[in-house]
């Protein structure tokens, strides 16, 4: 769009005129959704409110309300055409945190993690499997709690061992 | 050659064949890696920075809400490309480091073997040459795994990630027109409310602009070294100041015609201090007023400032080139996984030559009734 050649303007009528175009184009862009002619005419008008002389104030007033309604109108624009895309781009991040997920996993898999876990696991019910025999004489409760953990962890690592990881 | 040996050599032999048709070299990640760090930090930057720019050009809240909502759906791309890289990363790491982690395993495997022998005891331990073959080959096992998982990864993620770039570069643009938009209207409206204080400013700016030329003059024609351009300066001072013009008039009228040149020079000389006494008046005066408004204004000069500052930024802060740069380091990394890559000859002979030594000393253990 053309550019209001501010320094030209000397009376009112010609200031009055300038700001005419403008809002003409603001229109415009409006109309056509031209996101980039709407902020040329929002700078515009900034230059139209800094450069205007003192006399031509309450066109100051006409230039503002016009600026904040192209402001509102292009996040408006902005809003409806990021919803666009919602959709697809939803699509597209769920399968990339498959490939994702699935990649962690193999990484786990490949350093032994869920076979190491286990072990240490059953490494750690063996031992109180030890303690229990040292301390046979007086079984209660809480060590028969032990002994059932113990068993199930060494049935783990017979599956981990017998199974790839 | 006794049987150990042979079934050992054998091993190798077997082994290295394998070895010959797969691929060890895992790719480089970290140009991806770099790609994604950069990509995701300036997303997340220029989105903070609109959300605050629209913020402080005071929008109102139900569409700042709108803005996160819709906004969510790109951090949540953005998280995922992230964690998607960290998983790339993790498994290259673990191709890497098939050693350790094979070392790891089997010292969680003697913890247990400890453990059982505390109960049952009389459990053989295991033997140190088989933990050490055991490391070695899962150090290419492990690389090949990973490489494997690698190149599927990347073919499976490749058309979501080329999709997710359109779009983020397209939503990359639009968080730039809305920034650009914000950074306007701030500007707007800081202008629009500083009207009566910049035009003030300007007008007593203009005015002693105007002043500082005729006091120049003033005090050039006074200075007697300025003898040959004298009148030249005079004629300028009285363009200058109609009212130091007129006034002489009327008082050289006043004088008379017969005045001499002396009397004529007292005259104008009279009337050139008591005018440049207005003029220094005036100055100070002016120069008080700015004085007085100056924080105001300086505060207002401020504002726009960095306002101006944040717009001029705008345009490199949102380019999309960060997006292109980390989709094209992605094709990159699948066409680097597509070549079929052979084990290096001095990579080979290494793990050969370390696997021959290992499987002699299992011959020679077992010959010496050792196991």
């Amino acid at each position: 769009m053309a550019k209001i050649n501010f320094d030209a303007l000397k009376t009112v009528d010609d200031w009055s005129g300038a700001l005419d175009t403008l809002i003409a184009e603001g229109k415009a862009a409006t109309r056509d959704n031209d996101s980039d002619k709407r902020l040329d005419v929002q700078a515009q008008l900034t230059d139209f409110i800094t450069r205007s002389p003192s006399f031509a104030a309450p066109l100051d007033e006409v230039a503002r309300a016009a600026a904040r309604d192209l402001f509102i109108e292009q996040v408006d624009a902005s809003l409806a055409a990021l919803a666009l895309r919602d959709a697809d781009l939803k699509k597209a991040t769920e399968l990339l945190k498959g490939v994702a997920a699935k990649a962690d996993a193999d990484a786990k898999s490949i350093q032994f993690k869920k076979v190491i876990d286990i072990l240490d696991r059953s490494k750690a019910a063996l031992d109180e499997l030890k303690k229990l025999e040292e301390t046979l004489a007086a079984p209660n409760l809480d060590l028969l709690r032990k002994i059932k953990a113990a068993n199930a962890s060494i049935e783990e690592v017979m599956k981990a061992v017998t199974k790839p990881a | 050659m006794k049987v150990s040996t042979l079934r050992a050599k054998s091993f190798v032999v077997l082994l290295a064949l394998s070895l010959l048709t797969s691929c060890t070299q895992l790719p480089d990640l970290k140009p991806f890696a770099d790609a994604t760090t950069r990509m995701a930090g300036a997303m997340r930057q220029g989105y903070a920075q609109t959300e605050g720019l629209l913020i402080r050009a005071e929008l109102d809240s139900p569409r700042i809400d709108a803005l996160r909502a819709r906004w969510d759906s790109t951090k949540k791309a953005i998280n995922a490309i992230v964690a998607y890289s960290d998983a790339l990363a993790a498994l290259a790491d673990a191709g890497n480091k098939g050693e350790e982690s094979a070392g790891a395993l089997i010292a969680s495997l003697e913890g247990v073997q400890t453990a059982v022998g505390a109960l049952l005891p009389g459990i053989p331990n295991i033997p140190a040459t088989v933990t050490t073959v055991f490391r070695k080959i899962n150090g290419v096992v492990a690389k090949l795994r990973a490489r494997k998982a690698l190149k599927e990864a990347v073919n499976d993620a490749d058309e979501a990630l080329n999709a997710t770039a359109t779009i983020l570069s397209l939503n990359f643009q639009e968080l730039a027109r809305l920034n650009r938009a914000a950074g306007q209207e701030i500007l707007n409206k800081l202008e629009f409310d500083n009207n009566t204080l910049r035009d003030y400013h300007d007008a007593l700016t203009a005015e002693k602009n105007q002043i500082t030329p005729i006091l120049t003059k003033m005090l050039a024609y006074q200075n007697k070294d300025n003898e040959s351009t004298r009148p030249t300066i005079f004629s300028d001072l009285r363009n200058a100041d109609p009212a130091f013009a007129s006034d002489l008039d009327a008082a050289t009228q006043a004088l008379g015609a017969g005045a001499t040149a002396a009397q004529t020079e007292a005259l104008t000389l009279t009337l050139l201090r008591r005018r440049q006494q207005h003029w220094d008046e005036r100055v100070l005066y002016l120069q008080g007023e700015l004085n007085r408004i100056a924080p105001e204004y300086d505060a207002y000069q401020a504002k726009k400032d960095e306002i101006k500052e944040v717009i001029k930024n705008n345009g490199p802060a949102f380019s999309s080139t960060v997006i292109e740069t980390w989709a094209s380091t992605h094709s990159g990394l699948k066409s680097a996984l597509a070549k079929k890559q052979r084990v290096t000859v001095l990579e080979l002979t290494s793990v050969v030559n370390e696997l021959i030594e290992i499987a002699e000393s299992v011959g020679k253990e077992k010959a010496n009734g050792k196991d």
